[in-house]
């Protein structure tokens, strides 16, 4: 749910990372943190069992910069990747105004990303969203590993509506800014049209 | 415990009453008679909004203002150390206290966060929801009371007490609660009327957020 302030001119929205576990979330989030100045970002808080997997969410706010004297500030988190979390993984997506999947490029992944997509889409039509009207963005994570499906094939499978289609080693950052600026374009044209 | 109970209570009762309204309504519009406006869909909303679709959530100046002089005056009454609006996504809306280093936007999303997953577990036992929730610490405490789409949170030491900051978030939630009904009413008429900030914006507007300075 985007939120417009006029006395702060402040914009802010929410972007969600959805996939299976060990896709890569978190390291997206963690990438994004690391790697913007400290006044462009706030802290990265993360909920995670004491092995270090996601337990209810990751959460950082990150400020783009200023359009038409607003400052533009994305909400980014994380949801539970594992099966099991599925109660607090949908809490996550209430109010989101875009969705990037974090696919797993692995191929005993595949099942796995195929299920969780499927629930992505369960989850967004309880609160009354469509995947096919959502800004969105497809992220094939893992592409330096060598047992990665070809992109063409994951591509065939998972993509929904032509959304963007992103390939990225999240733990080395290559591709994670062009997810983030994929959705986030998104989510601001969306914006225009409201 | 019993608390809950009572809300529970109250809110069944409210419901019920509303229900008998309605049918009275529906019985008389039937005869041509009007229904009194006490008991219109937006008065009902402010007790149990319905989940909103993804309309952008626009607050104004004059709005602002009079939710952060809300704030200042429930800090005031319950002697609290810091007050913040936050919507149920986990957006901050407005806070007003001694902020001293503290990560408000995390609080926030936190808040958000720690309500959703007590919803969660209201829904299982059949509640709606826990529409207050306090948490005790040694020397500073939070107190969270649910208000249609925001929550109020209250950050207090042992200056104030439990009591007092659940009597006064309660005595302000009514105001508040009108307030938002207000804000979602010119947010929709806002995006209806294209008067967002962003509607006119260009491709070329966007893409300079993403580029080097």
């Amino acid at each position: 749910m985007t939120f417009i302030n006029y006395a702060s001119r402040e914009i802010n929205c929410k972007i969600v990372y959805y996939g299976p576990g060990l896709c890569g979330k978190t390291t997206n989030l963690q990438f994004i943190y690391d790697s913007t100045a400290a006044q462009a970002r706030g802290k990265l808080i993360s909920l995670a069992t004491e092995a270090d997997r996601t337990l209810f969410f990751d959460f950082m706010p990150l400020e783009l910069g200023t359009v038409r004297g607003f400052k533009t500030r994305f909400h980014l988190y994380t949801v539970p990747g594992q099966v099991f979390y599925e109660a607090s993984r949908k809490l996550i997506l209430k109010g989101v105004d875009g969705v990037v999947f974090v696919a797993d490029s692995q191929e005993e992944r595949m099942d796995a990303n195929i299920e969780s997509l499927h629930n992505l889409e369960e989850n967004l039509q309880t609160y009354g969203y469509e995947l096919m009207k959502l800004p969105y963005v497809l992220q094939l994570n893992k592409r330096d590993l060598p047992n990665v499906i070809a992109t063409g094939e994951l591509t065939s499978e998972l993509q929904r509506k032509g959304e963007p289609v992103i390939e990225a080693v999240a733990s080395t950052g290559a591709g994670v800014f062009d997810t983030l600026k994929a959705v986030a374009k998104q989510v601001l044209t969306e914006l225009r049209k409201a | 415990m019993v608390r809950v109970n009572v809300t529970h209570e109250l809110r069944r009762s409210i419901y019920w009453n509303f229900e008998i309204v309605r049918t009275e309504s529906l019985r008389r519009q039937s005869i041509g008679w009007t229904a009194p406006p006490d008991f219109s869909a937006s008065s009902i909303q402010s007790i149990e909004p319905a989940d909103m679709p993804n309309t952008p959530i626009v607050i104004l100046e004059a709005q602002f203002h009079h939710i952060k002089a809300l704030l200042a005056r429930l800090r005031l009454d319950s002697a609290a150390r810091l007050v913040v609006l936050v919507d149920k996504d986990g957006q901050q809306i407005a806070v007003h206290g001694d902020l001293g280093d503290l990560d408000t936007t995390s609080l926030a999303s936190l808040a958000a966060g720690n309500v959703a997953a007590t919803g969660g577990m209201a829904k299982l036992i059949g509640e709606n929801e826990f529409p207050t929730l306090s948490h005790e610490g040694e020397k500073e405490s939070i107190h969270i009371c649910v208000i249609g789409r925001v929550l109020l949170l209250v950050v207090f030491d042992d200056r104030s007490s439990l009591g007092l900051v659940k009597l006064r978030s309660k005595q302000l939630s009514h105001e508040l609660a009108k307030v938002f009904n207000a804000i979602e009413q010119d947010s929709a008429a806002a995006c209806a009327n294209s008067s967002l900030p962003f509607s006119g914006i260009t491709d070329e507007e966007i893409d300079s957020l993403f580029s080097p300075a």
